[in-house]
């Protein structure tokens, strides 16, 4: 791998789903065209129920009208994201040997995998199941795109998320799917916050990054800038 | 002479793949590089791209429905005679096609990307090794295609940028007619790529040079008034050029004026999308002009001004009924919020404790001929502190008018000068924060704050019996300089009084 491979990481705060949509495919359109490297967003949703392009909606049992749902171009079924919950976005290219998609789908769950074991939790795959799972609980949900070796979408790991939500809800299409969060699984005390900069040195590490640069999340706009008018030089 | 396509092998370990959606139908024109379907191979979901040109003639395999890899998904059929699908880039065919791609991709980017469909010519798409020495032959020169030329570029619609070099990214790979061996989606194989540095000026530049060295089709530039170079990255970008105001001799229209133009949209786009944030741990930033001068003024109020600190709790039982019958009876043009009740009764405390609407100077005090109120309001990573001048002159619907008037400025923007200055006496309410209590920092040079708390339902003794009531906590922070502690406390129970007391607030 390049030497100087860098992973620009935002911590976006709570955004909602679809500005971070529109966000994640402003970024897929610039890192198409080389005009930005590789970037991690990892931020929180407001209350929100997606599906998968394939989804079906009957999975979303007892829809509440309060709670926007969305149905996004990702693979998987459907999924909740709230607050308390930590959602990554990789947007990253895919290269050479990575150009496999169930590699990528194994490396994030590696990552995530990874965080959690430094947290003290012993988290797991589980055979023809993609996300993380700790015992028979899934702890992370995992749904991504690909765009021309591009990615977008990505991971939402439960922090300390209400769990009641996925009451709602047959998670990623799976009957009697048990969820929980990292609270659940005995460390209440980690925030959102404290768990993206360990998901942030995880996926660093697990995609062979020599080096993270945290960016300010107004600083996103002016790399986009640069990639979209090239005025870069008179500034 | 049809081509067949089949489900991609999209990782080693894949064994099937299922359609999700057909971007493309029978009878649709294929070209190179278009979004044909998207295919789902467990929680991925991909695009897969046509590499061939035709028009598709059969779909194979349905929506939801999955196969094997490699299994035939569907036929492509040659559009017509001379229309051969690696023709190259003589071709009148071939050269628009970049562009008819990439503005696809802008109309719908969730959709339109790219994985290579594999059809029976080309080698799989694990094939990296072939990529990778296409490219060394791409940058020694050979087989280079030639650059994007005016033609293809006028007819551009998206604000994706061709790149300048065709082993740029997988666009170059639609940009480059393909050798029969070579894979486009696999021409992205560069070692610069990841090395995350955002886009250095020179390419933009490199992309324009060649476009500027051919001349403008001149009748079409001088109707208008802008620059080829300029009209192509509006067209890029899609806008329309007679939005833009040109900055040139005879206001024509230059490249730079199209580049600010997109520069101030991409700008307010991105501060609507990045809200409300909080820093990453581990970085920094710089404050803004507003954080600058709360955190100077801030800072000069604590070094200098001695702070003590008085608390009440305060019955507002009274004062929701007042507030519920003022709704009820809509006595009053305006509605009364507990905060105009609260502005109220500390303008009529401080009438009578002059003291407290004062400023220490040289030894000195100096009291106010006005009660000036100002009211801490939070807006984006920071606070402004909108004042309602002359309180002592104005009822409590005048003070809520005056509020509602401030307040909409603080949404819409268009405060004066004046609305944020001349404050006397300050007050912050956290009431909506559901605090329990707090103390606030006197803004300097005024003499005290009020830091008014949540209204709850808590414990309290009315004629001896315990019952449950609505109260709040009330402290407000002294200039020890010029106030002593009963003055004070005598002030802020002046305040309480005319809270649980509020008929008086209507006179």
């Amino acid at each position: 791998m390049d030497p100087a491979r860098i992973l620009r990481v935002a911590w976006m705060g709570v955004v909602d789903y679809a500005a971070a949509l529109e966000l994640q495919n402003a970024l897929v359109a610039a890192r198409t065209r080389d005009a930005v490297g590789d970037i991690l967003l990892l931020l929180e949703h407001p209350h929100v129920y997606t599906l998968g392009r394939g989804a079906d909606e009957r999975f979303i049992t007892r829809p509440t009208p309060e709670i926007p749902i969305h149905r996004v171009s990702r693979g998987g079924q459907v999924t909740y994201h709230g607050p308390g919950q930590l959602v990554g976005y990789p947007i990253i290219r895919l290269e050479g040997v990575e150009r496999d998609v169930l590699r990528y789908l194994r490396k994030l769950e590696a990552a995530i995998i990874a965080s959690l074991g430094r947290l003290g939790i012993e988290a797991a795959r589980r055979a023809g199941m993609t996300g993380v799972w700790v015992g028979p609980r899934k702890i992370a949900s995992i749904g991504v795109g690909i765009r021309r070796w591009t990615t977008l979408h990505g991971f939402a790991l439960n922090v300390a998320t209400d769990l009641a939500y996925f009451d709602a809800i047959v998670p990623c299409g799976i009957a009697g799917c048990q969820m929980t969060s990292i609270a659940r699984e005995g460390r209440p005390d980690a925030t959102v916050i404290d768990v993206a900069k360990l998901a942030a040195g995880a996926f660093a590490e697990e995609f062979g990054y020599s080096a993270t640069e945290i960016v300010a999340a107004d600083r996103l706009w002016s790399l986009l800038e640069s990639a979209g008018g090239g005025c870069e030089a008179r500034k | 002479m049809s081509n067949e396509i089949v489900m991609p092998k999209l990782s080693d370990t894949m064994e099937e793949g299922k359609i999700l959606r057909w971007l493309k139908h029978p009878g649709d024109a294929v070209h190179h590089g278009d979004a044909l379907a998207e295919v789902e191979t467990d929680k991925a979901d991909m695009v897969m791209e046509a590499f061939d040109e035709g028009v598709l003639a059969e779909i194979r395999l349905k929506e939801g429905e999955t196969a094997k890899v490699g299994t035939v998904i569907a036929i492509l059929r040659p559009a017509g005679a001379g229309a051969e699908a690696s023709a190259p880039n003589g071709g009148g065919s071939v050269e628009p096609k970049p562009a008819e791609v990439v503005s696809a991709e802008t109309k719908e980017p969730e959709e339109a990307t790219a994985i290579p469909s594999s059809g029976p010519r080309l080698a799989p798409i694990r094939a990296a090794g072939a990529a990778r020495k296409r490219r060394g032959a791409e940058a020694n020169g050979e087989n280079r295609p030639p650059r994007s030329t005016p033609r293809a570029i006028g007819r551009s619609e998206a604000a994706d940028e061709e790149p300048a070099e065709p082993a740029k990214g997988t666009i170059a790979g639609k940009v480059e007619p393909p050798p029969p061996e070579f894979h486009p989606a696999l021409s992205a194989v560069r070692s610069a790529g990841p090395t995350a540095i955002p886009a250095p000026p020179a390419r933009d530049l490199t992309v324009a040079t060649p476009v500027s060295d051919v001349p403008a089709p001149s009748g079409e530039a001088g109707k208008l008034r802008a620059s080829p170079l300029a009209r192509r990255a509006a067209e890029e970008a899609g806008i329309d050029i007679a939005h833009i105001r040109g900055s040139g001799p005879d206001g024509r229209i230059t490249k730079r004026d199209v580049d600010n133009f997109i520069r101030e949209q991409q700008l307010f786009k991105f501060r609507r999308l990045i809200a409300p944030r909080e820093g990453m741990p581990g970085t920094r930033e710089e404050l803004s002009k507003m954080r600058k001068t709360i955190a100077h003024r801030m800072a000069q109020s604590k070094r200098e001004i001695p702070h003590f600190y008085v608390t009440v709790e305060v019955d507002m039982e009274e004062a929701v009924k007042l507030k519920r019958s003022l709704e009820a009876t809509e006595l009053f043009e305006e509605d009364i919020t507990y905060n105009d009740i609260i502005v109220k009764a500390t303008a009529l405390a401080l009438s009578r404790y002059t003291r407290m609407n004062a400023s220490y100077e040289d030894d000195g005090i100096v009291i106010y001929p006005h009660i000036n109120i100002g009211m801490a309001v939070a807006v984006e990573d920071g606070l402004i502190v909108p004042v309602i001048h002359e309180c002592e002159h104005l009822t409590l619907p005048e003070i809520a008018r005056a509020a509602h008037r401030l307040v909409n400025k603080a949404a819409h923007g268009g405060f004066t000068s004046e609305d944020l200055s001349g404050a006397t006496f300050t007050i912050s309410n956290m009431g909506m924060l559901n605090v329990e209590h707090f103390a606030a920092v006197i803004v300097p040079p005024q003499a005290g704050i009020l830091a008014v708390s949540a209204i709850k339902d808590r414990p309290v003794v009315r004629n001896g019996q315990l019952a449950i009531g609505k109260t709040m906590m009330m402290t407000v922070a002294c200039d020890h300089r010029i106030i002593d502690g009963v003055v004070g406390a005598r002030f802020l129970n002046e305040v309480k009084r005319f809270l649980e007391n509020p008929a008086s607030l209507l006179v």
